[in-house]
């Protein structure tokens, strides 16, 4: 009883949060050495089931950001609030319960000796009890198609089928936030798809998740509903995934991708051509077309 | 000499299949019953010891094979330990020892007496009893059920604050990790060849300058590694000091009973004949034997 | 310096359960300044091969000839009962004379693997670039000022030469770790998936560093996932598959071939098939102009002019 009431205290939301809010950022700042802050001064507002894509070079604070709000780092300064309750020392670990993070080393993710085990290290950690495992082990390998490889040993499996496993591993706590930190980075084409697809599928299922997809690729980032552009510690755009694109000068000078309808606009602009922004590919065919 | 051995088999024989607690509490029980004295009376003692010993080598004969633990590999790290059973003859010869019982032979003007040659023989079978045993435990458990087991032993170690779950955790990690490791390895390896590096010849400055080339990158792998490792665990709830549940995998079945059972009664056996006292003439009335002391 | 490629066979793990076949009759040349694509999925057998350009794993039958140096496994004698087979003892004899002499080899044979950046070891920067020249043979002077050339084609300055390796960021350090290999002077770089994990900023230095040392002169051979690279840089796309050569031509004419795409399940470049779809709608695109979005637009204002 009294771990119980204590829990409730420590998971207190507080109320100047809005109620629909997911993630709240309040002038976060952290840096991992002194005198360089690697996140400025951050404030944030994602909403309940919201999917946001997150871009920016290697090295603008994404990685750090996602950690932060995992718990997993302490900030230097500014509050963060997960579901309206503030992150503390004393609530960090209750508060992760309710969050999964995946990242992009497949083999340094991989912590069982098998597949089965490596499910259920987050299970144990949650103190599920045993013998319900096996039916939520099982049944997360088959939401990502790795339900044949349940007793192979990670030197048996491409980088692909780790990272899968990985999100199994996710799945299998079952947080309502889920952040994925450049989940495909190190994997081949088919390996991406796959993540992407799965991503994707789980939004469907379950369409009150909410999703952080920290990634490089452009097709990823229009998958979602809202984009924020990171740059050196800062968040430069944050917006719908068209309205973010069409900014082609601006993400080209912070070296980023700009998705290639776009591109070719801009590159057909800049010879002189007198064609305004389009959404998409189609549009692009048409109108270079009329 | 072969390093393999005692390496996991991953054949499907009952060894398999018994629960690994079991077969550790198994290994430590024939142990003991090989350090155990037995036999009676002291003028013939050490020959029932002998006797025992090949009564238990018998059966770990039977278990070697049976369980498909490598034997020809077992036999030959065998042969290499000859040398070391000649250089154990030889000490025997050669320094003062007991002075007693009756003299099988003369070499070299010094008297071997029976006592020193049974002793000798006694040592040699013990090591090679020990030898088989944890190889047959080591070919029928994978290191993972091994580690589950040994936490399951020293839980009590729990109550003198040794952090068993931290350490058990720590070398399943470690297991995990050592095939990966090795596949790092091979790729440094390669890509250092690549950049010119012999790993077989030079100087001895040139490859202590290649394993340099070799060891900096494993560990800087390792580290950073090791970091990751431990943001993935934390984020997927992993707190040290706090209680976790177990996957059990691995139901009680009829072989683990009828196993304990066997256990029970090899136990209760030899308990008896040492407390017993029970020596090799009682089996043989009337036998003689040379006297190990007078 | 041309390399030959005859009947090459390689398999894993011969005699073990294991075993597993990796590359099937490769027959392949690589002549003087290319800039060569190899394209193929995870198991295609694409590793082994970069593998066997520069000695690290010896063919189990077969030749290669590189620039004279030739590991020649193609020791067959045919049995009284009629049937051939190579030669074990005659071939290892052969081998144990060539591979006392597959230092030179590995000189002329760059290879770059994939993460080069987890071998760097040295104390300094410049320390870790001169050991690769150091190991054939030159003095410690040379083999810094082979260092220092090949730092500066990869961007790295002098203020970087006494630093820690493990200092920099990851693109330097790749870089870095890239001109030890340079600084070998090879003939041919091989390069194992270059970009992966790197930005955009990351990928387009690299490329345009790569393409400074291939007008140079050396011979560029690059693996790689990304069929936009390979439109933009490569004059040569080699697709792999379940360890045979199943396309070896242009990449213009390897991505014009619709059905094959489709089989080999490889996704061309955005920038290709949106100009073949401008074609279908009857611009008169030179598919052959288009190797990125500039080009195209540049092929498009030809075509249309620019609209008023």
């Amino acid at each position: 009883m009294r771990t119980e009431e204590k829990e409730k205290q420590l998971l207190e939301a507080d109320p100047k949060i809005p109620k629909d809010s997911a993630i709240y950022l309040e002038n976060l700042s952290f840096g991992y050495e002194e005198n360089h802050l690697n996140l400025e001064n951050i404030t944030l507002d994602i909403k309940k089931g919201e999917y946001v894509s997150i871009i920016g070079h290697n090295g603008c604070g994404k990685s750090t950001m996602a950690k932060l709000i995992d718990g997993i780092l302490v900030q230097n300064s500014g509050e963060i609030y997960i579901f309206g309750v503030k992150m503390t020392d004393a609530n960090a670990l209750l508060l992760r319960k309710d969050i999964g993070l995946v990242f992009q080393n497949p083999d340094s993710q991989f912590i069982g000796a098998t597949v089965r085990d490596d499910i259920a290290f987050g299970l144990e950690n949650n103190q599920v009890e045993s013998s319900l495992m096996e039916e939520i082990i099982t049944q997360c390998a088959k939401d990502v198609s790795m339900e044949e490889y349940l007793d192979s040993e990670p030197s048996n499996l491409s980088g692909g089928q780790k990272q899968r496993v990985a999100i199994a591993g996710m799945i299998a706590r079952n947080p309502n936030i889920a952040i994925l930190d450049e989940a495909g980075a190190m994997l081949d084409p088919k390996g991406k798809r796959e993540i992407r697809e799965i991503i994707k599928k789980r939004k469907a299922i379950n369409p009150n998740i909410t999703i952080l997809n920290i990634t490089h690729e452009i097709d990823e980032a229009y998958d979602s509903d809202r984009v924020l552009v990171m740059n050196d510690g800062h968040i430069i755009l944050d917006d719908k995934p068209e309205v973010v694109f069409a900014n082609s000068e601006l993400l080209k000078s912070i070296s980023l991708d700009v998705p290639f309808a776009h591109k070719l606009v801009k590159d057909l602009q800049d010879r002189g051509m007198d064609i305004s922004d389009v959404k998409n590919e189609e549009e692009l065919l048409k109108k270079i077309c009329q | 000499m072969n390093i393999t051995l005692g390496k996991y088999q991953g054949y499907d024989t009952v060894y398999h299949k018994i629960d690994a607690r079991i077969k550790l509490v198994a290994l430590i029980l024939f142990m003991v019953s090989v350090f155990l004295s037995y036999g009676r009376t002291s003028m013939y003692g050490s020959y029932t010891n002998i006797f025992m010993y090949i009564i238990i080598f018998i059966m770990m004969l039977v278990l070697t094979l049976t369980s498909h633990s490598g034997f020809i590999q077992l036999f030959k790290s065998l042969k290499a330990l000859w040398v070391m059973m000649l250089f154990l003859l030889l000490i025997n010869l050669f320094l003062p020892g007991r002075t007693t019982g009756d003299i099988a032979f003369s070499l070299f003007g010094r008297n071997i007496y029976y006592y020193t040659i049974i002793n000798l023989c006694y040592i040699i079978i013990r090591l090679i009893l020990v030898l088989m045993m944890t190889t047959v435990f080591t070919s029928t458990t994978k290191p993972m059920e091994m580690t589950s087991a040994l936490e399951w032993l020293f839980y009590p170690l729990k109550f003198i604050k040794v952090p068993i779950h931290k350490i058990a955790m720590a070398i399943s990690l470690a297991l995990r990790f050592i095939p990966t490791l090795i596949e790092e390895t091979n790729r440094i390896m390669k890509a250092q060849a690549s950049r010119g590096v012999d790993f077989n010849q030079g100087k001895i400055k040139e490859k202590i300058k290649a394993l340099i080339s070799l060891i900096i990158p494993l560990f800087m792998t390792a580290f950073t590694t090791s970091g990751e490792l431990a943001d993935a665990m934390e984020a997927r709830g992993y707190d040290p000091d706090r209680k976790r549940t177990r996957y059990k995998r691995t139901k009680w079945s009829t072989q683990d009973t009828i196993a304990v059972i066997v256990l029970a009664l090899y136990c209760s056996a030899m308990i008896y004949f040492a407390v017993q006292r029970f020596d090799v003439t009682d089996l043989f009335p009337g036998i003689i034997l040379p006297k190990l002391s007078n | 310096m041309p390399i030959k490629i005859e009947h090459l066979n390689y398999t894993y793990d011969i005699g073990l359960p294991s075993e597993r076949e990796a590359l099937l009759d490769i027959n392949l040349e690589f002549k003087d300044n290319c800039f060569s694509a190899l394209i193929g999925r995870t198991g295609s057998g694409k590793s082994t091969l970069i593998q066997e350009l520069n000695g690290l794993l010896k063919p189990n039958s077969g030749k290669i000839d590189v620039n004279g140096y030739v590991i020649d496994m193609s020791l067959e004698y045919t049995t009284k009962k009629g049937v051939t087979i190579v030669d074990q003892k005659k071939m290892k004899k052969k081998l144990k004379k060539k591979l006392s002499d597959i230092k030179s080899l590995r000189k002329r044979v760059g290879l770059v693997f994939q993460f080069p950046e987890y071998q760097i070891f040295e104390e300094t920067v410049l320390k870790d670039v001169s050991y690769g020249p150091r190991n054939f043979g030159a003095t410690s002077e040379e083999a810094a000022n082979d260092a220092k050339e090949a730092l500066r084609l990869v961007g790295i300055d002098e203020t970087y030469y006494d630093r820690s390796p493990f200092e920099l960021s990851g693109g330097e350090k790749r870089r870095v770790a890239i001109a030890g290999i340079i600084a070998m002077k090879p003939d041919i770089l091989v390069l194992d998936e270059p970009t992966v994990g790197l930005d955009r900023a990351g990928e387009d230095n690299l490329m345009a560093l790569l393409t400074n040392i291939s007008k140079s002169g050396t011979s560029i051979v690059l693996s790689t996932h990304d069929m936009d690279v390979v439109l933009k840089y490569c004059d040569r796309a080699i697709v792999l598959e379940k360890g045979k050569i199943v396309s070896d031509s242009t990449p213009l004419e390897l991505f014009r071939d619709m059905s094959f795409i489709k089989e080999s399940s490889l996704e061309p470049p955005k920038v290709f098939s949106f100009a073949m779809k401008l074609k279908e709608n009857g611009l008169d695109i030179d598919l052959a102009k288009v190797r990125d979005s500039a080009s195209l637009a540049d092929e498009i204002i030809r075509i249309k002019g620019v609209r008023k």
